[in-house]
């Protein structure tokens, strides 16, 4: 590949100095002139129908100009990411507890709070369920009747196009299946060496991004209607608005302030709706913030799979079959549970080559808290299914851990579960490779521990392989569009719908604009956090901004370079006689903010000279350009190519589980990430830091302790994340195997770094103390009990 | 009610306050200074750390009036004359930003360790932001950044 | 909600002139690290406040052979910074240092841990367990109350309306050090509330207990002097041996104590370990 300027450096990042010195405004940072503020009523039951809603006495309280409802929505009361199957306000009944039923706006914070208090809802509680199992069965409380879903199972659960109440399956929500070789047949297994089998769960959990929703919503002096809160996805919250609020998408104004974290847990709208339907009415700025406890019940969690799977091998350790059973609890709306669920299906093989795949997924609706998008996306929930029973499996054959993944693992050519052909950059082996030379470094054995200090300390490593697919996928059209703006004075202006939330798309779009254009990326302006302003470049999500937007960004700043070399060549003949002028535009070249003729370096001109030519003749350059990503969707039998680009990661870790108390630690990590090729490697490397340690959290504490759908760990002091004190020394790798469709060949990682992490500690544990933890999180209860129940 | 006088950031300011203000809400809300972030309201987090007489505190447990007669810093008095203060210039320098809300509180807590120990361990070090949740960065890029940091202490004294 | 009165007071006597206005309607803050959370969430009764943590009279820390007096507006930094307390009483100085995190521990204070009442304070069990004494000052005067006596049910204790926690004293039985350990199960290395905690003084002549106490916090409803447990090790000798009997006899008194509980399976197991590693520590405090 050719020498890169721009592309590979570790640019400092553009929001920096802003976050660093305090200036930067997030949401609740806002206040605007003349601005209420709203506070949510929200449900008490799992399962209830609402008889009344009396609002008069709030009405009546110091302060307080309105509360509204459902009655007060005016357009469609519904949203959703796919399905519209969320009220604005619920009406009719509340499906979870938590639900939003009337929202108060009031002259300060403290008065609509205490309003909250005086919203007099009756409500008549029916049948819940809480139980994915238990919503399939026949008879079950129907928790969404929802009549706009696309489509409903009948008895053999295959998909008919009816309404729910025909059928005794209401609750299911998505039915996934792959069949592939001689699944159906047992004489299969009949053929394995060994075969190992397990029953995984994995609970609810949360992203607890740091700053809790906020937002203001008001009407502008052209009569538009700006919301400015935190969203992952600028142009779809204007569609919701529109939707819900009556009124054309060209009267709305979506503007991203800083947002402090959001790894899923802002593509579902929750406050933006109320905002805009009490400021439309108001004509006076709401602002409303969650408090952290709200905030927990307000956005969407992490989908609860309970996970069955068997996988067996021939004697060399090669796989012959696999067969997995997934349900997915969708809680009460449906959010991305179909793509999560899919997602969690397609990857549950793990990134090994097997003939024969039988997998059934199912979502399925309860009357829990809503699941939805969450770093991972099903992925997250299923590498500890596939990545522990590739150990057991080598432990019966008496194969290296190391060396079966070796045999298994996807390369150049090999075929998936889902028939698609993975045809290039897939350096899985380098990731192994990688991890256990820098694992072997210690005692010569990447899986051997030198000797614990204390003897109740006992110490094990594990390792894990993973493969993540980027995009929405399975067909879905997944477009971004950017575009570039020559500025007076030759300024570079590029424009990017792609919301930042921390992971660094501000830095890295305009470093791809600045690599074609040969400038310094700090000299490319950049606008990306305002609907007005940029065309949609599709969520901050599935990990698809660097390859997705990057390729758009790319592609718009390579015909923005044509286009610039053209206006030079027109502006350094426009004073030529006919006979001296240039012929073409070939052997220009375009470098610091001048575009010059190879060949004959005094033909030059710069931007500034450009831009001031075109204001002189009225013109203007600006071009945008889309990038589509192609996949193909799944047929009835799970066939097609539902992702790509893969990326592929492989992490090692070291534990120490104390065996008189049960506590694990994890103290050290070796992470392998394929990313095609690093576009600013310090941001790569610090999304697998980050990645890492949100793993970490997965996999020992983090549990949202959900009851009869009640969140018991509401507050940061109960839903236990890792400090600085819990982390290892993680040692980071870079691999780059650079992808052709990708912009610089540069891959997705923002989801990836998380997966590996909760089998490799799992391995570990298991190496340490000789038990398996198959139910997340390791907790100290968990892995005693598990060290007791050996012993005996 | 209750009259506060307070110096913030180097500036005195007297104010007649409600007595039960958590020292976060008037720094927020009466001053204005919104760099100081409120991510939990129970101490848990440390996204509220400010500096009170040279000891970082959570402002959201802490009423105002706690601090009548008191000094505090707040992210917002560290860059002098547009440059950075240390601790925050080799935070940028390290790449230890990701989303920014734990940030104030994290140079903050970071700062408090170097003024009263210019030369910190390791484990010193993981210690003083170990009352600061973050959710991107996984730590790492913020230990190196404070040991960076602490290499413009040396020499320089009380920055 | 009603605007709560706050008093800023630097010396006892405004503290017990602020309290005496109203008794039942006035409480005290210090580190504020429960008082806030209480007033956050709408749950805090009193309407009046007094903030003590700057009363002069309770911010020292005094040590002589006979007793160490530790203010009860002390931080748990500034018990952590003591190289003095360190090396006398090296249990309390761990479960100080066990406290959340820097913050935490910069603002919340000995005095607040123990009026909280919280079966979980850290800073309680080594108090327990070295037979510390509160003084209790209130408008009558100071009172003098064994620690062990104060506790009375969950957030229950004997303080009575109107009068604050000025002091610890700690007997130091004309010693330089005591023997103290201290072990806590959290479920993280920071911002860790206890599960279990334990705590154990010693008074070892010639290789065998003449005097124990051990104290535990997070099981059952208050901190708790564990007199069965004092008595079991008394008259044994300090060694491993003692120890497995030990660990093997409070996972007897704990399944006994939270029977018919969800957590008794895990802390019965647990305590086993944490009372082991505290029993280590101290006999290392023995020989050192």
């Amino acid at each position: 590949m050719a020498d890169f300027k721009q592309v590979g450096q570790s640019i400092t990042r553009r929001d920096g100095v802003g976050k660093l010195t305090g200036k930067a405004l997030y949401p609740d940072d806002l206040t605007m002139e003349n601005m209420v503020y709203g506070a949510t009523v929200r449900s008490p039951y799992a399962h209830a129908e609402i008889v009344l809603i009396d609002t008069s006495k709030a009405k009546a309280a110091p302060g307080v100009i309105d509360v509204f409802t459902a009655d007060d929505v005016p357009g469609h009361n519904s949203h959703g990411v796919l399905y519209k199957d969320h009220n604005v306000f619920c009406k009719g009944k509340v499906r979870r507890i938590g639900d939003p039923v009337a929202f108060v706006v009031a002259e300060t914070e403290a008065q609509a709070r205490e309003a909250v208090n005086l919203v007099e809802v009756t409500y008549k509680e029916i049948p819940a369920v809480f139980d994915p199992k238990e919503a399939l069965k026949p008879g079950a409380p129907v928790v969404n009747e929802y009549s706009d879903r696309f489509f409903f199972y009948d008895d053999d659960k295959e998909t008919v196009f009816e309404k729910p109440e025909n059928y005794p399956f209401p609750n299911l929500l998505f039915r996934y299946k792959c069949r592939k070789g001689e699944c159906e047949s047992d004489s299969i297994w009949n053929t394995c060496e060994e075969v190992a089998e397990g029953e995984f769960y994995s609970p609810f959990v949360d992203t607890a991004a740091l700053q809790a929703e906020s937002g203001i919503a008001y009407i502008d002096e052209n009569d538009r209607l700006v919301l400015t809160a935190g969203t992952q996805y600028m142009h779809f919250d204007r569609i919701e608005l529109a939707d819900a609020l009556h009124i054309d998408e060209k009267r709305i104004r979506v503007v991203n302030p800083v947002i402090g974290g959001a790894f899923g847990s802002r593509e579902d709208l929750t406050l933006q709706i109320h905002l805009a339907v009490a400021a439309l009415k108001l004509r006076r700025p709401v602002k409303a913030t969650y408090t952290r406890e709200e905030s927990f019940y307000a956005h969407s969690k992490r989908h609860p799979m309970t996970m069955k799977a068997k996988m067996g091998a021939d004697k060399d350790g090669k796989l012959v079959a696999f067969e997995a059973e997934i349900y997915s609890d969708s809680g009460a709306y449906a959010s991305w549970g179909i793509n999560v669920t899919r997602k969690a299906c397609v990857h549950i093989t793990g990134p090994y080559q097997i003939p024969n795949v039988k997998i059934d997924g199912y979502a399925v609706y309860t009357n829990n808290p809503f699941t939805g998008a969450f770093r991972g996306f099903g992925a997250t929930q299923v590498t500890m299914v596939h990545e522990t029973l590739m150990d057991m499996l080598a432990e019966k054959l008496g194969i290296d851990r190391i060396d079966i993944r070796m045999k298994n693992i996807y390369r150049v050519g090999s075929q998936t579960a889902n028939g698609q052909i993975i045809t290039e950059s897939c350096p899985l082996d380098k990731c192994i490779d990688t991890v256990k030379k820098a694992m072997s470094s210690e005692t010569g054995d990447a899986l051997k521990t030198t000797p614990s200090k204390e003897s109740y300390i006992k110490k094990g490593r594990g390792i894990a392989a993973c493969w993540y697919g980027t995009g929405y996928g399975n067909g879905f059209p997944d477009v971004s569009v950017a575009d570039v703006e020559l500025l007076p004075e030759g300024r570079v202006l590029l424009r990017a719908g792609a919301a930042e939330v921390g992971q660094g798309a501000r830095t890295i779009m305009p470093q791809i604009t600045a690599e074609i254009l040969g400038m310094n990326a700090s000299d490319i302006e950049y606008y990306s956090e305002d609907s007005d302003e940029c065309e949609d470049s599709g969520t901050a999500a599935a990990t698809r901004q660097t390859y997705n937007t990057g390729n758009a960004v790319k592609l718009a700043s390579e015909k923005f370079k044509a286009e610039i070399i053209k206006e030079a060549v027109h502006l350094i003949n426009k004073s030529l006689p006919e006979f001296d002028r240039l012929n073409s535009g070939h052997k220009f070249k375009v470098e610091n903010g001048e575009v010059y003729l190879a060949i004959l370096p005094t033909k030059r001109v710069t931007f500034a000279q450009i831009a001031a030519n075109l204001a002189e003749e009225g013109r203007t350059l600006r071009v945008r350009d889309s990038f589509t990503a192609q996949t193909v969707k799944l047929d009835e039998n799970g066939y097609g190519a539902p992702y790509w680009p893969y990326t592929f990661n492989s992490y090692g870790v070291e534990v120490e589980v104390d065996t008189f108390t049960g506590r694990v630690q994890c103290t050290k990590a070796w992470c392998a990430q394929d990313v095609g090729r690093a576009i600013n490697p310090t941001l790569v490397e610090g999304q697998i830091d980050g990645g890492f340690v949100m793993g970490l959290g997965y996999t020992l504490y983090e549990n949202l302790g959900v009851n009869k759908g009640k969140i018991e760990n509401n507050k940061y002091s109960k839903y236990i994340i890792p400090t600085a004190m819990d982390i290892p020394q993680i040692e980071k790798y870079i691999i780059e195997d650079p992808e052709t469709s990708a912009p610089f060949g540069a891959k997705g990682i923002g989801e990836p770094v998380m997966i590996p992490v909760a089998p490799a500690i799992l391995n570990a544990i298991y190496d340490a103390i000789g038990v398996r933890i198959t139910s997340l999180p390791a907790t100290p209860d968990k892995v005693l009990k598990a060290l007791k129940d050996n012993l005996l | 009610m209750f009259d506060l006088k307070i110096n913030v950031n180097g500036v005195d300011y007297e104010r007649e306050i409600k007595a039960d203000m958590r020292l976060l809400d008037f720094i927020r809300n009466e001053l204005g200074l919104t760099g100081t972030k409120e991510g939990c309201g129970e101490g848990e987090c440390g996204a509220c750390t400010v500096i009170v007489d040279g000891i970082a505190v959570d402002s959201c447990l802490m009423l105002a009036v706690q601090c009548h007669n008191k000094k505090v810093e707040t992210i917002e008095g560290l860059e002098k004359n547009g440059v950075l203060h240390p601790v925050q210039q080799s935070f940028l320098d390290n790449g230890a930003v990701q989303c920014g809300f734990c940030i104030p509180g994290m140079v903050l807590s970071a700062k408090a360790l170097l003024d009263s120990n210019s030369n910190p361990t390791d484990e010193e070090i993981k210690e003083c932001v170990s009352g600061n949740l973050c959710r991107c960065t996984g730590y790492d890029k913020m230990f190196k950044a404070i040991k960076n940091a602490q290499k413009s202490y040396s020499g320089e004294g009380e920055k | 909600m009603v605007e709560k009165k706050i008093t800023k007071a630097y010396c006892i006597k405004e503290v017990i002139d602020a309290l005496s206005e109203n008794i039942d309607e006035s409480t005290v803050i210090a580190g504020g690290t429960d008082i806030m959370i209480e007033l956050r969430e709408g749950k805090l009764t009193h309407s009046i406040i007094v903030d003590v943590s700057d009363v002069a009279e309770m911010k020292g820390i005094s040590i002589t052979p006979e007793e160490i007096r530790i203010g009860a507006a002390v931080t748990f930094s500034e018990i952590v910074k003591s190289k003095e307390i360190k090396a006398a009483l090296p249990g309390l100085w761990d479960a100080c240092k066990s406290v959340g995190a820097t913050q935490i521990r910069n603002m919340g204070t000995l005095g607040g841990n123990t009026a909280n009442g919280s079966p979980a304070a850290d800073s309680v069990p080594p108090l327990l367990a070295l037979g510390a004494k509160l003084i209790i000052a209130s408008s009558a005067g100071d009172d003098m109350v064994k620690l062990s006596d104060f506790f009375l049910g969950k957030g229950k204790t004997a303080l009575p309306k109107g009068a604050i926690i000025k002091e610890f004293i700690i007997p130091m039985q004309g010693k330089k050090s005591r023997i103290i350990a201290f072990e806590k199960l959290g479920l993280r290395n920071a911002l860790a509330i206890s599960r279990i905690s334990s705590a154990v003084s010693l008074n070892v002549e010639g290789g065998v207990i003449t005097e124990a106490t051990v104290a535990s916090g997070s099981i059952g409803l208050i901190p708790t002097v564990e007199e069965d447990m004092s008595k079991f090790l008394v008259g044994k000798a300090a060694n491993e041996d003692t120890i497995n009997q030990a660990a093997s006899h409070f996972s007897a008194i704990v399944a006994e104590r939270l029977k018919g509980r969800s957590t008794v399976e895990f802390k019965a197991e647990a305590i086993k370990g944490v009372i082991t590693k505290a029993l280590r520590k101290a006999f290392n405090q023995v020989n050192s």
